[in-house]
């Protein structure tokens, strides 16, 4: 099942690696479906299989 | 950055020049990915110089090739040279044909246009004496930093303390999710307000403390730091309007200080909003860093703090709005760029009112010379007691001379001015080098003794420099 995150003040694909990075330093590279940069300056993360308690991690990782 | 576990052996610097950087994230990216290689202990990137220092452990130098090679997905270049600037001109001519460098060129247009439309609405404001109605300075009613606070607050403060207000609002919201009533959740908006209204109070006393330091209630000082302000509003009103030659200039809190406040987990602590309120003073927009000045050269503790309350006051409606309907102008990227160019021309046209003001206030050239250029006059002849008398009414916000202004030097001169009325900050009249600060214009007649003045071109204007200059010529 899919996880889709969206996220606030994204402006630049600066970002969109930073977030790529912080995924892949705590072992959710393989759980990346995609992570895109949408308008006003928010993006989308998808990321699939990951369990409940992981949603939280995550967002603490992009926050 | 560097990493936390250094080794002891041997580390030494190197600078990298890094073509591609355009925005704080590129700094972090470049930081943090730099520090995954292997031999590099710590590393300082530069949005500014567009550069890395970089520390690295043992005798091997990180390989350019390589980097370029990591970096290149990225769109980062790495040299150990400066990158060359784009030094074709805007216009040239090649082999017998028009050559025109694109984005020169719109830089140049752009700054042509702004240029006239600058010029034709300060004659526009001159002749219709409109300063008296707009003019804010140390000497202002208090109401009048409301109203400023309030135009910065759907301004430029909107854009800049907005866009915090709006990072921090999703934080905040996980923070007090658990609160059941709206006023519960609205306490950490309310605590960033009040931190806000109460850092600007205090810290607008320490500048008034500050200007009483440092002889602020000297006119040339006053108007030499605000010529120095207002160069720095032109500045960062060019870099909103996107002219490129301005952008290498960056007015940024201590990257110390910004690295901490961008560590959302500094402020994770439930009064935490109240620090983050507190810290927007040092947050460098245009309108703020106006009231800031004007704070300082009020000279006083009570005037100063005063001055920063209402303006802050001002900007406290504007803003909660913002921080509870979720909108900033810079979650809107069309409309930042729209309100960059309008925000930047009103900044760039009181930067250059200001300091056209206090070129006056200082005697020297300034754009009056170019719209109304007077000329010597029949000398004044000395009354029975051997004194000349130059005649002035005040009025609205003008000073009309009602005798010739060319006198004698070395020969005792006094000025008559007659108060029919005037406004705004034509009541204090100044005349450097002819008259010590300035002089209260009293309702009715005033007497201002010149004493026995040297040769020279003064002018008399007010002590914001605002009213159109009258020139006294002592030959």
């Amino acid at each position: 099942m899919n996880t889709t995150f969206t996220i606030d003040g994204m402006h630049c694909q600066a970002c969109v690696s930073l977030i790529r990075m912080e995924l892949e330093d705590n072992g959710f590279e393989d759980k990346v479906v995609s992570l895109e940069l949408k308008d006003d300056n928010k993006g989308e993360l998808v990321l699939e299989g990951i369990e409940e308690n992981d949603v939280q991690i995550v967002s603490d990782l992009i926050n | 950055m560097s990493k936390k576990n250094k080794p002891n052996n041997q580390v030494t610097n190197c600078t990298l020049y890094v073509e591609g950087m355009h925005c704080a994230s590129c700094e972090i990216l470049i930081e943090r990915k730099l520090l995954k290689q292997d031999g590099i202990d710590s590393v300082d990137a530069s949005l500014k110089g567009g550069r890395v220092d970089i520390k690295y452990v043992g005798t091997e130098k990180p390989n350019l090739e390589g980097l370029n090679k990591d970096f290149k997905s990225l769109g980062y270049k790495f040299s150990d040279k400066q990158f060359k600037r784009d030094i074709t001109p805007a216009i040239s001519f090649k082999n017998g044909g028009l050559s025109i460098n694109p984005k020169k060129f719109k830089n140049y247009l752009r700054l042509i246009i702004i240029s006239v439309s600058l010029l034709v609405a300060f004659y526009f404001f001159q002749e219709l004496k409109l300063g008296q109605y707009v003019s804010v300075d140390s000497k202002s009613a208090l109401p009048a930093f409301l109203f400023l606070g309030l135009a910065a607050g759907f301004s430029s403060c909107a854009a800049l303390v907005g866009g915090l207000l709006l990072s921090m609002s999703k934080q905040w919201n996980e923070i007090y999710i658990d609160k059941d009533s709206n006023r519960e959740k609205a306490e950490p908006h309310m605590l960033f307000h009040l931190g806000r209204i109460t850092s600007f109070t205090i810290l607008g006393g320490v500048l008034g403390l500050l200007g009483e330091k440092i002889s602020l209630d000297n006119l040339a000082v006053f108007a030499t730091i605000t010529i120095i302000v207002s160069i720095i509003m032109f500045i960062l009103a060019m870099q909103m309007l996107g002219v490129d030659k301005f952008q290498r200039f960056k007015f940024t809190a201590p990257k110390s200080l910004t690295r901490f406040a961008s560590d959302e987990t500094n402020f994770k602590g439930r009064y935490m909003p109240f620090l983050l309120g507190s810290l927007t003073f040092l947050l460098p927009c245009g309108f703020t860093l106006i009231a800031q000045a004007i704070a300082l050269t009020s000279g006083d503790f009570i005037r100063g703090a005063a001055i920063m309350l209402m303006f802050a006051l001002g900007t406290f409606v504007p803003l909660m709005m913002i921080s509870f309907s979720g909108v900033a102008f810079n979650s809107k990227p069309h409309l930042t760029a729209k309100f960059n160019i309008v925000a930047g021309l009103v900044i760039i046209f009181f930067a250059i009112y200001n300091i056209n003001g206090q070129l006056n206030v200082l005697g020297l050239d300034s754009l009056n010379d170019i719209f109304s250029s007077s000329e010597q006059g029949e000398v004044v002849t000395a009354n029975e007691e051997g004194v000349q008398i130059i005649n002035i009414t005040a009025k609205g916000f003008e000073y009309i001379p009602t005798s010739s202004t060319t006198i004698k030097a070395g020969v005792p001169t006094k000025i008559i001015v007659d108060n029919q009325g005037i406004q705004g900050c034509a009541y204090f009249m100044a005349a450097n080098g002819l008259i010590d600060n300035y002089v209260s214009l009293n309702k009715g007649i005033t007497e201002i003794d010149l004493g026995e003045p040297n040769k020279g071109q003064y002018k008399l204007t007010c002590s914001m420099g605002m009213v159109k200059p009258v020139d006294i010529f002592v030959i």
